[in-house]
């Protein structure tokens, strides 16, 4: 079994060695297809998702940055992008109640909170702590790719406050970011 | 030249640039203005930071069987072999990280993910063996030209277990520190920042907890030429 670091499996990723592929996938399948579940909303749909993902993690593995961002933060930013690309190709739906739970969900419970780093736990009490229109302005324009005007037309408020709650959201928890002091959870090294 | 958008309306705008919705003519005012605002610039990256931290908090789950399979396929490579060992690829590994340091990064618009299909960029990087005190071969260093910004070092599993601290030629011609690595098993790999850009980063060496040089490399030598062998 693979015991490298995520940034050195990255490396192997990109050099088209099939063990280091088959490593790279295994350790980050359900990161990977949780997200694009979460997103989607249908299994089929986030498994095209996620292997997409994969597929283009692969291509540009090579632009990957180790002080800019945790192997883990960066493919699954990757994924995030490759599942708003398909929403936008897909019919226009009404946000899942169960799909959204799982983005905007309860508090960690203690055995979940022991296995995530301080930093995220911190970032998902900050998450948890904005008002609810905040949060369900920024969880829209982040997981379903909308802009403050769709937002603004998806929850009837004015488009002038929707962009004023995803601002307000995304500042109260980049300050929680920043008493972390840390570049994210899954360190590399 | 003076763009559209003040300080004030590219900030506003500022969450979905992060969010990478935004599109069309605001995406194009804005990102004028960014191009001569340092200061919005350094707004923009700090939403970009909560952006891509909110993925992590999102539910593992479990993919239906066969989605690895199906990935893999997908990536167009062949089925792995189980369990060869990891030292098979280091040199291959170190290119890769190198190529990956080379290659374009993070952009102020918050594009991260290179555009268009290629699947392997242009190597180019400097490279060179890191010799122990006995000149021979402990491992390689590869170091991206031009932008000395990250430095990649493999060990092959010379030196013995425990702590290693590596150093670079910094802008004063003395050493500091880049980062430090363990060697726990049979091989160890490095791929760190450079802390100051400006470092000539002629060469880096390899120091023991006893804060004895174990191996050195002169890799930004011409051609990447053996280093002389440490001598303390």
């Amino acid at each position: 079994m693979w015991s490298v670091s995520d940034d050195a499996l990255l490396a192997g990723l990109a050099t088209g060695d099939p063990d280091a592929a088959a490593a790279f996938i295994e350790r980050f399948q359900r990161r990977v297809y949780g997200l694009a579940l979460a997103i989607m909303g249908e299994p089929p749909a986030a498994e095209e998702v996620g292997e997409e993902a994969f597929a283009r993690i692969f291509r540009h593995a090579s632009t990957y940055d180790p002080r800019h961002a945790t192997v883990a933060t960066w493919a699954l930013s990757i994924c995030r992008g490759v599942a708003i690309e398909h929403l936008a190709l897909a019919p226009a739906r009404p946000p899942d109640a169960g799909r959204m739970s799982r983005l905007d969900g309860p508090s960690a419970g203690p055995e979940e909170a022991a296995t995530m780093g301080d930093d995220i736990v911190r970032l998902r009490a900050a998450l948890e702590d904005l008002a609810p229109e905040e949060r369900r302005a920024l969880v829209l324009a982040a997981f379903q790719g909308l802009t403050a005007a769709e937002v603004s037309a998806r929850v009837g408020v004015p488009v002038f406050a929707a962009q004023s709650q995803m601002r307000s959201a995304m500042l109260r928890l980049r300050a929680a970011l920043a008493r972390e002091g840390g570049r994210g959870e899954g360190g590399g090294r | 030249m003076t763009s559209a958008y003040t300080c004030a309306e590219t900030r506003t705008l500022a969450p979905e640039l992060a969010l990478e919705v935004l599109g069309g003519a605001e995406r194009a005012e804005a990102l004028e203005h960014l191009g001569s605002c340092a200061g919005c610039r350094n707004y923009l990256a700090e939403l970009t930071e909560v952006v891509d931290a909110l993925p992590v908090l999102v539910a593992e789950a479990d993919p239906p069987a066969g989605f690895e399979a199906r990935a893999l396929q997908k990536l167009g490579v062949a089925e792995p072999r189980w369990r060869r060992r990891f030292s098979r690829t280091v040199v291959a590994l170190i290119a890769a990280m190198a190529v990956a340091a080379a290659a374009s990064i993070a952009s102020v618009a918050g594009v991260r993910i290179a555009e268009g299909d290629a699947t392997r960029p242009a190597r180019d990087v400097a490279e060179a063996a890191l010799v122990d005190r006995q000149g021979a071969p402990v491992g390689t260093v590869v170091v991206p030209s031009g932008s000395r910004r990250v430095v990649f070092v493999a060990v092959d599993g010379s030196l013995p277990r425990g702590a290693y601290t590596l150093e670079g030629r910094n802008g004063d011609g003395g050493w500091s520190r880049i980062d430090r690595f363990d060697v726990a098993k049979s091989a160890a790999y490095v791929a760190a920042p450079v802390p100051d850009s400006s470092w000539p980063l002629t060469a880096v060496r390899v120091v023991d907890p006893s804060g004895s040089t174990v191996a050195v490399s002169a890799v930004g030598s011409a051609g990447g030429a053996p280093a002389a062998a440490p001598t303390g």
